[in-house]
């Protein structure tokens, strides 16, 4: 079951050293600003949220979660760690030859990782399809499916939102990763005029709005599902590099791998100093 | 083929509680059966391919036996990756149904015809593909179908198809390859539904005294290689007929076990060109201007073993 963190000093512990290991994870690949970015969130999630550990993860009544922005997994593989869902000592093998942690979620590689994801636009419909699957065996649980602002402009993710609606399923939950920066501009500037909690509340989805790296906020949001027949979506308000102040809404950091310079750095930072 | 398929799907539905039909929007009236005996399993996912792909992927991994049904170009082009990412490299027992493969939508046009299908899907892994040469094997797909563990693809043709086979007793397993008229002049190889108009090419060279054998693949992936390379260095001749074009079909398989023989063999393979018709035709039509109607069949086919006869006969001399 979940057990969420209480005390203030052990979230900041823990959400300091998820960004380490991921600092760390990050040393040849890019993406860290985007894992950066959705961390609190997969951290919430786990710790304070999903019905699902490693003892349960095959259990068909389990929770799943669904990182459909495959390229943030970073902070996934570390929060599955720091959950005892696979050894610690596999994110050190992050991204090198024979890992199974890829750069993108690989399939039926790593414990906790429901699917592979890395094209976007595929996560809502498989974790919608999911949701109904339970729905019509009777099991009473739910999917939570991580999607980026960016992912949104697929147009795959829409058609998913309206076969959710349509499909009644007050069991799953989008939650959008808004840090407002996709892969080469601003998603204001790609997509201008789009409001997403408009296209949202149009698909007929429950819309609500969180700060994505407020973890307490986001502990006691997430699990609320919407009313009888209505799928949710959170508009979570992120940045994208959180945590690490020059890599904060820098798209360099979408591609730069972290070298050891950058990474004395960041980890300075994070220490306070 | 379509109504056999709705048939099949209807028994396996009924006592298999794992079965969910989702339709693109298209079937009308002929999934009714299934909607009156449970509606819930019945799912019309609009006109949203790509999503639909994903939604039976979750369905599937959530335990299910999902069935996902659409005009052929719609459920395999349309949503490619999806099918790719979603159904085979994330391992998905769902069977997608295209109905209409070939020419079988004539008339409505190149946004119709699913003469590309088998060759864009057979460079995907994992994905057992099926294309059947009459109702009864139809039938046959859809009971394996219940014991898939990966995806599937069922190729259908439209509701015209005659049965080949008598009865479904004495269809053949349409897991392996299976000679569906012996002969000794060479042999025809092809797959699918097209297998009636070559059984008519082979009655048209048995006329002129030519009797090649007739052999029906209906599980295109995973391929027969070992079969087809059996069978290829038995015969001296060798032509492959398919409804679809040459890139990734039947005929390139057969022609790279042929190469790879090193023997010699006289090969030919008939396909469908790949461009579009400058106008609009019915799929006899379009399947002679393709070279591919039972005369023409029986033309090329006389022509490759007289060939190989004559080389065989300068050989002797």
């Amino acid at each position: 079951m979940t057990n969420p963190l209480k005390d203030t000093a052990s979230i900041s512990l823990l959400l300091r050293e998820l960004r380490r290991d991921i600092i760390r994870m990050a040393a040849h690949s890019g993406h860290v600003g985007v894992a950066l970015s959705c961390v609190d969130i997969v951290a919430a999630l786990y710790t304070g949220v999903l019905n699902c550990t490693p003892a349960t993860v095959n259990d068909p009544a389990r929770d799943r979660f669904i990182l459909s922005k495959g390229h943030g997994c970073m902070a996934l593989y570390a929060v599955l760690a720091h959950r005892g869902f696979i050894d610690r000592r596999l994110l050190d093998t992050y991204g090198q030859n024979g890992s199974v942690l890829a750069e993108h979620p690989l399939a039926g590689k790593v414990s906790g990782v429901e699917c592979a994801t890395g094209s976007l636009g595929h996560g809502l419909a498989i974790g919608a399809g999911m949701a109904q699957g339970l729905k019509l065996q009777g099991i009473d649980a739910r999917v939570f499916v991580l999607l980026g602002d960016g992912e949104c402009n697929e147009g795959s993710v829409w058609e998913a939102a309206a076969l959710a609606r349509a499909g009644n399923l007050d069991n799953l939950v989008a939650i959008v990763d808004g840090n407002g920066l996709q892969a080469c501009g601003k998603y204001d500037e790609i997509s201008p005029g789009s409001m997403l909690a408009d296209s949202w509340k149009s698909f007929g989805w429950d819309v609500a709005e969180a700060d994505g790296h407020n973890y307490q906020e986001l502990v006691a949001l997430l699990g609320q599902t919407a009313g009888a027949g209505v799928p949710r979506v959170f508009l979570c308000n992120t940045v994208k590099g959180k945590g690490i102040d020059f890599m904060e809404r820098d798209l360099e950091w979408h591609y730069r791998p972290v070298n050891s310079d950058d990474r004395d750095k960041a980890f300075r930072r994070l220490s306070g100093a | 083929m379509r109504d056999a398929f709705f048939s099949e799907l209807n028994s396996l539905f009924r006592h298999d509680r794992r079965v969910v039909f989702l339709t693109g929007d298209l079937g009308y009236k002929l999934f009714d059966q299934l909607k009156e005996f449970d509606p819930a399993r019945v799912i019309n996912c609009g006109i949203r391919e790509a999503a639909m792909i994903g939604y039976a992927a979750g369905l599937a991994k959530s335990g299910l036996l999902p069935f996902v049904y659409s005009i052929t170009p719609f459920v395999t082009l349309r949503c490619l990756e999806q099918i790719k990412i979603d159904l085979c490299y994330n391992t998905a027992n769902v069977v997608v149904v295209g109905v209409g493969g070939g020419f079988a939508y004539g008339p409505n046009g190149p946004t119709h015809h699913g003469i590309d299908d088998v060759g864009a899907l057979s460079c995907l892994p994992r994905l057992t593909l099926w294309t059947p040469c009459d109702p009864h094997e139809v039938r046959l797909c859809v009971r394996a179908a219940a014991t898939l563990d990966r995806p599937a693809y069922l190729r259908l043709g439209r509701n015209k198809e005659p049965n080949i086979f008598a009865s479904l007793k004495q269809t053949p397993d349409i897991a392996k390859p299976a000679v569906v008229r012996e002969g000794r002049d060479g042999v025809i190889v092809t797959s699918g539904f097209i297998l009636h108009t070559v059984l008519k090419a082979a009655d048209a060279l048995a006329l002129q005294g030519i009797y090649p054998a007739v052999v029906r693949i209906t599980t295109f992936r995973p391929f027969p290689a070992e079969y087809a390379r059996l069978l290829t260095a038995q015969f001296g001749t060798v032509m492959t007929v398919e409804e679809h074009i040459a890139n990734g079909g039947l005929g390139m398989e057969i022609a790279r076990v042929v190469a790879e023989s090193g023997d010699g063999r006289h090969f030919r393979m008939l396909t469908i060109p790949a461009e579009f018709p400058d106008a609009c035709y019915d799929r006899d039509t379009l399947l002679a201007r393709s070279g591919l109607d039972a005369d023409a069949i029986a033309t090329a086919y006389h022509g490759l073993f007289r060939t190989q006869e004559t080389a065989k006969t300068d050989r002797d001399d």
